[in-house]
């Protein structure tokens, strides 16, 4: 909320002062608003209101009494100009502690538009109507009106040009002079989109989307889902990669996304610092967590060949126009959540208890708060989900584990362990020399920081995981579905694609492996097959 | 150090507004020419700036915006930051402001407070832009004026000063106020005195090597009969004129130039201008005659390590020497 | 050479010695104060002196020196408002540029004489006047006469300007053939660089064409862009003087031979008043020395005036040569070395009224000199200096009174 807007001037006779204000008496006092306390004391802050000619130029913003003065001083020359110069400042107060990002942007567009006002006929300077009258006290005061009620404004400005100009032209004047303000959060710039990575809404595209909207944007909105990669979105929409990804960084800006990675069973996830501040302890995360997960509440079952569980039968036709990603924070979908809590946890499977228990007869065996933090405790490093399902498949039975997966994502007290591919120049060991050590981990490095890496030798890593990968193929090349391909089949396919050379390239430890596969346009277990045959040692370091 | 923080000297420059503190601010110590002041914006609060004059001798020079809303803050919040440690309050009068009464007024209350924190300093008033009054009035008006506000003083013995930056007048002003702030005056002038005597010099002038002001002069019993009385401000604004000059035509800024040395010899007099300490510039002015003025040349280079230890030993040590390099710039006139 | 061993010509001295001199007695006009003792003078210098200071003119009774008077002649015309009487007041009077604005228009034709090396008057012809008719005596206004400064004002409409110019022309040159025609278009400091040539083009296009029209094909006319707010006007007047002087290639090459054997980067002779120069050496014109030469000379002539006072008790202290001379070394070491130039100055005591100079030439010859070696070659360059004036002399002793002055008449053979 602003407090006061306020015209200041520096007077080559009387010095810095305050010329208009809003309210009356706020800044300083008034003979006409004699109830009205100042908020603050004006000539303890001049020297910031009105600086130095070399300060001017700049936003500045100074505190007192509990206030943010927020302002724009400008320092016109001009020998036109009593002592050559016109200073003047319109400020915007807060209160100290309100945030006040938004209006720096609003100072300085008054500030710009009054220094051409005052170019354009002298509209400042050669006002010299009484404190609380004439235009430039009016304006102020639509201002602070405005944009405290509609956060935004929109105020022509009559200039004096009528006097020279014929009308036609004035009007064109004035409607260049039109104050057109509207208190935009600033965020900072997105950083840039990958193409192996997944966008997700965190809104209801439906609400916000019109036929107005860019081309590109148009049509790459129905293809993200939080399954569908950067890469895959733009083949899909046939739209250019580099427009795909200007228009997903634009989406960023606004918040309307979240970018996660592509889902995988292959994939390790791991509980992040924040865990126990987040869904360890807070009941109304879980109690989010569960209604997002529940197969239940799904809307339809879900697409893509990736989640091989997802067979589920509950398709909610209230809520089938909701896309797969529906939105975590979206509170119409929490009205339409209309179960109680009990309702809300997930069953455990029924096919997979295996000593029926008669004391829980009435009540089915659920999935509660405390379970679900067990299942996140689960992942750990060194583990994927396909191993983790593994050991927790009765508890999953009833849960979309991408979106298991993608809710720890988002709340951000889970996170993806990368995998990258480094060469190390040396000759490649002798094969299979290591597969009789199957505690895998070669050696372990912890830095400084608290992520470990889990360094592996290419050759056992493949070969434990061989067996385990057949249903879990990547997601990014529509080929990946291919599970149990004749590896002979697509050996002899690889070898004309992608050249050692080429693959070289990515092999220095910066490359993660979704990045790879992606930009390879390979699976996973293809790039693992061809690792292997890579002249020299590979090592796959987990991050 | 004491004796360092002892010569650093606050200078309160203050006036109303418009009234030129400023513009002669620049023309004496940042080189400016008179006819480009006017391009000078206002002052806003306080402008510092460390003037260094006659070497170790620094003034620290506190200009002062007059705006109405400028002098409510120094008489009030700013009082005691302001008018604590002053070593000289310089005054501008306008003489052509129309609110004598109110500027009197507002001069009394800057004044008090003067009193307040710094009882014992040097007061100048400086009536202003003079060249605005027609000629025969100007005395007149000067006199009363500076009644007037001697009047108005409480107590302080106060120097006042007509002066305009479009005529020698500012340079007599400004060179009266560095007078009072030099120490060990009266040794520098003893020592001469003696030497004037020597060299039979009708005239001995030291000038500040950068503002070119007056720092002291001895002048012989013939000299005394010289009519021009305002001849050393004369002497600062022709030559102050000419290092503009030389300036702008060796492409350099009017501080980095100057003068090595000049000798004129005209039939009435011979005059001979040089590098006398680090911060100052010797003028002498001796009869014609061919021989005795090359010696009087030569005895000045002569006396210049004398003269800096004599200044040192009264207590001050203004007067360093010029670096090695340039002792010998001025003894190509051996042609005695 | 500058390096050889050269013997002391010994110089004339005689006639100097206990003449009181008062070379350095012109003093500056500062902005307020106007010595009338000075106009005074000026008036009684000038027989025909009409309008400036009219009460002394009319109290003393002044002997018409109009005689045979040798000097070049110039006569500064144009429109009213063109600003001859600021360019007078710049040139010939030292006033600071920008109080020209304060000067009331001349109403009357004034003429305002200088005596320096050359004789001078500014006339200013109220609109209307024709000076053509009979009531004026040409041989009166244009006898005599060395050039004509016909100024325009670039800043104004100048077609009526160039029209009447065009009349002069045709009208002089029936008689007076031998007049120079200059012309000053003024004002320029106002116009952008760009209009400036357009102006100067236009200008000359349509004198020249309206001459050629007439059928008088290439006229003796010239034209230079002026203002007084720089050194151009300077620039210009010297230009239009060295078209008098009559031996200016002597000069010229005097000067030359002086400059080469000194390593002078260039030299000035000056005429000390109105700081015009009347010859230089022949290299490039630079406006830097002529700058720093120009107010070199305002410098001593500023310090001469206060200390040039008279008094019995003033004594002297020795032997001393009679003409001035002065040298300054600048920060970085050039030099610009100070000559007085004068011969046959004679000069009554200040208290009588009668003051009559004749032939004075206050020339004074300023160089710059760039070498950092100079200042110790100074004797040198002070003989050389001496004998150049020697040889000055005897070229101006001739040419002043013959009229044709002999070529090369030996006297440059003593700088050697």
């Amino acid at each position: 909320m602003i407090k006061a807007i306020f015209y200041s001037k520096f007077d080559t006779v009387e010095g810095p002062k305050v010329v208009h204000q809003v309210p009356d008496g706020g800044i300083v006092p008034s003979p006409t608003a004699p109830s009205q306390l100042p908020l603050l004391i004006f000539s303890d802050v001049s020297f910031f209101v009105i600086p130095r000619q070399e300060l001017c130029g700049n936003l500045l913003q100074v505190c007192t009494n509990g206030y943010r003065i927020l302002g724009y001083p400008i320092c016109m020359k001009s020998a036109r100009y009593d002592r050559n110069e016109f200073i003047f400042n319109f400020c915007i107060v807060l209160a100290e502690e309100d945030d006040f990002s938004t209006y720096k942007s609003v100072v300085q567009k008054i500030a710009d538009l009054m220094h051409g006002l005052e170019e354009q006929n002298g509209f400042l300077s050669r006002d010299f109507s009484k404190s609380g009258e004439g235009k430039i006290y009016s304006l102020c005061e639509m201002l602070m009106e405005d944009l405290n009620n509609y956060c935004e404004c929109m105020i022509p400005i009559g200039t004096f040009v009528s006097c020279y100009i014929p009308t036609l032209l004035t009007r064109f004047l004035d409607d260049l002079n039109t104050l057109n303000i509207k208190l935009f959060p600033i965020y900072p710039s997105p950083p840039p989109v990958k193409a192996w990575q997944v966008p997700l809404f965190m809104l209801r595209y439906q609400a916000f989307t019109d036929e107005n909207w860019d081309l590109t944007m148009q049509r790459i909105v129905p293809h993200i889902n939080g399954v569908n990669s950067v890469r895959l979105i733009s083949i899909l929409a046939d739209t250019d990669f580099s427009l795909t990804c200007r228009a997903l960084r634009h989406l960023l800006y606004y918040g309307c996304l979240f970018l996660l990675d592509i889902f995988s069973f292959s994939a390790i996830y791991a509980p992040t610092a924040q865990f126990s501040t987040t869904i360890a302890s807070d009941e109304a995360m879980q109690l989010e967590c569960a209604r997002y997960v529940n197969l239940r509440f799904a809307p339809h079952p879900p697409m893509g060949p990736s989640i091989p569980l997802a067979q589920s039968t509950s398709a909610n036709g209230s809520t089938s126009n909701t896309v797969l990603s529906a939105s975590l924070t979206d509170p119409s979908l929490t009205q339409e959540a209309r179960f109680d809590a009990e309702e809300i946890w997930p069953l455990l499977g029924e096919e997979s208890t295996p000593i029926p228990d008669t004391s829980i007869v009435h009540k089915p065996a659920i999935v509660d708060g405390a379970a679900l933090v067990e299942l996140y405790a689960g992942l750990k490093q060194g583990q994927s989900v396909k191993q983790w399902y593994a050991q927790h498949s009765r508890s999953l039975a009833n849960i979309d584990i991408r979106r298991f997966i993608t809710f720890g994502v988002i709340k951000g007290f889970l996170y993806r362990v990368h995998k990258y591919a480094c060469a190390t120049g040396q000759p490649a060991p002798p094969p299979r020399s290591s597969s009789f050590t199957p505690t895998g981990h070669s050696s372990r490095v912890t830095t400084g920081t608290n992520t470990p890496y889990a360094v592996s030798s290419l050759g056992e890593d493949g070969v434990r995981r061989e067996g385990s990968q057949e249903r879990a193929g990547s997601l990014m090349s529509g080929k990946g579905a291919g599970s149990g391909t004749p590896s002979a089949f697509w050996e002899d396919e690889e070898e004309e694609v992608v050249s050692d050379e080429v693959l070289g390239r990515y092999l220095d430890g910066t490359h993660c492996v979704d990045q790879i596969c992606t930009e390879l346009e390979m699976s996973e277990r293809e790039l693992t097959a061809r690792l292997k045959r890579y002249p020299g040692e590979v090592l796959i370091l987990h991050r | 150090m004491m004796d360092a923080r002892k010569k650093k000297r606050k200078v309160l420059l203050m006036g109303k507004s418009g009234s030129g503190k400023s513009s002669m601010r620049s023309i004496i110590f940042s080189n400016y020419v008179a006819k480009d002041v006017r391009r000078l914006g206002a002052t806003i609060d306080v402008e510092h700036s460390h003037v260094k004059f006659m070497g170790n001798l620094t003034l620290n020079l506190w200009d002062c915006g007059g705006q109405d809303a400028f002098m409510e803050t120094y008489l009030a919040s700013q009082r005691g930051n302001i008018f604590s440690d002053v070593a000289v309050l310089i005054y501008v009068f306008d003489i052509e402001s129309r609110e004598v009464d109110r500027d009197l007024d507002t001069y009394h209350a800057i004044i008090e407070a003067l009193r307040e924190f710094s009882p014992n300093a040097y007061v100048f008033c400086l009536v202003h832009k003079m060249d605005l009054i027609q000629a025969e009035h100007r005395q007149r008006i000067y006199e009363e004026r500076s009644a007037v506000i001697r009047s108005r003083s409480a107590g302080f013995y106060v120097d006042t000063f007509a002066s305009s930056i479009w005529d020698q007048s500012l340079y007599k002003a400004w060179a009266g106020i560095v007078h009072k702030l030099i120490p060990n005056l009266v040794v520098i002038e003893r020592f001469l005195t003696a030497f004037a005597k020597k060299i039979n010099a009708e005239e001995v002038i030291l000038f500040e090597r950068s503002t070119f002001l007056t720092v002291t002069s001895v002048t012989s019993e013939v000299g005394e009969l010289n009519p021009i009385y305002d001849r050393h401000e004369r002497l600062s604004n022709i030559m102050k004129a000419f290092k503009h000059c030389a300036a702008r035509n060796t492409l350099t800024t009017p501080a980095s130039a100057g003068f090595v040395v000049m000798h004129t010899k005209t039939p009435q007099f011979n005059i001979f201008l040089g590098r006398f300490t680090d911060n100052t510039y010797i003028f002498l002015v001796v009869p014609p005659g061919e021989a005795s003025y090359n010696c009087a040349v030569l005895n000045t280079m002569l006396a210049r390590e004398g003269f800096s230890k004599a200044a040192a030993g009264g207590g001050g040590d203004g007067f360093p020497l010029p670096p090695p390099e340039s002792l010998d710039d001025s003894n190509g006139n051996g042609t005695a | 050479m500058s390096d050889s061993p050269v013997a002391r010509v010994s110089r004339p001295h005689g006639p100097f010695i206990g003449r009181e001199f008062k070379f350095w007695k012109r003093r500056r006009q500062l902005p307020f104060r106007k010595s009338e003792a000075e106009l005074s003078l000026l008036g009684n210098l000038q027989g025909n002196n009409q309008v400036a200071a009219p009460t002394q003119a009319k109290s003393a009774s002044v002997p018409n020196t109009k005689g045979p008077d040798v000097k070049p002649r110039l006569l500064l015309m144009g429109l009213r408002r063109s600003g001859k009487s600021s360019i007078a007041s710049v040139v010939f009077h030292k006033m600071p540029p920008n109080e020209t604005l304060f000067l009331e228009s001349t109403t009357r034709i004034q003429k305002d004489s200088i005596h320096s090396f050359m004789d001078f008057q500014v006339w200013d012809f109220p609109g209307q006047l024709e000076y053509f008719e009979s009531a004026f005596d040409l041989e009166d206004i244009f006898g005599s006469l060395g050039a004509l400064v016909w100024v325009i004002d670039a800043q104004d409409d100048y077609l009526d300007s160039v029209a009447r110019l065009n009349r002069t022309i045709l009208t002089v040159q029936q008689f007076y053939p031998g007049i120079n025609i200059e012309v000053f278009i003024h004002k320029v400091d106002g116009l952008s660089d760009e209009y400036r040539t357009d102006t100067f083009q236009d200008i000359v296009q349509r004198i020249s064409d309206e001459l050629s029209d007439a059928g008088y094909e290439n006229a003796p006319v010239h034209y230079y862009l002026t203002s007084i707010y720089d050194y151009s006007v300077f620039e210009a007047f010297s230009k239009v003087i060295q078209k008098l002087i009559p031996n200016l290639s002597t000069l010229e090459n005097l000067i030359n031979t002086l400059a080469n054997n000194c390593g002078f980067e260039k030299t000035y002779l000056f005429d000390v008043l109105s700081k015009i120069y009347i010859a230089s050496d022949t290299r490039p014109v630079d406006m830097a020395c002529y700058e720093m030469c120009s107010d070199y000379i305002d410098v001593i002539v500023d310090i001469s005036e206060l200390y040039s006072w008279d008094h019995p008790s003033r004594k002297r202290l020795g032997e001393q040569i009679q003409e001035a001379e002065s040298h300054v070394v600048l920060h970085d070491q050039t030099m610009i070395h100070l000559m007085e130039m004068n011969k046959y100055v004679i000069c009554l005591p200040m208290h009588s009224l009668n003051i009559l100079i004749e032939n004075c030439r206050y020339l004074c010859l300023v160089s710059v000199i760039r070498n950092p070696e100079a200042k110790d070659k100074r004797g040198l360059i002070d003989m050389n200096c001496r004998t150049f004036q020697d040889a000055l002399n005897e070229v101006f002793s001739r040419s002043w009174e013959e009229g044709s002055a002999p070529q090369d008449g030996g006297s440059t053979a003593e700088i050697k």
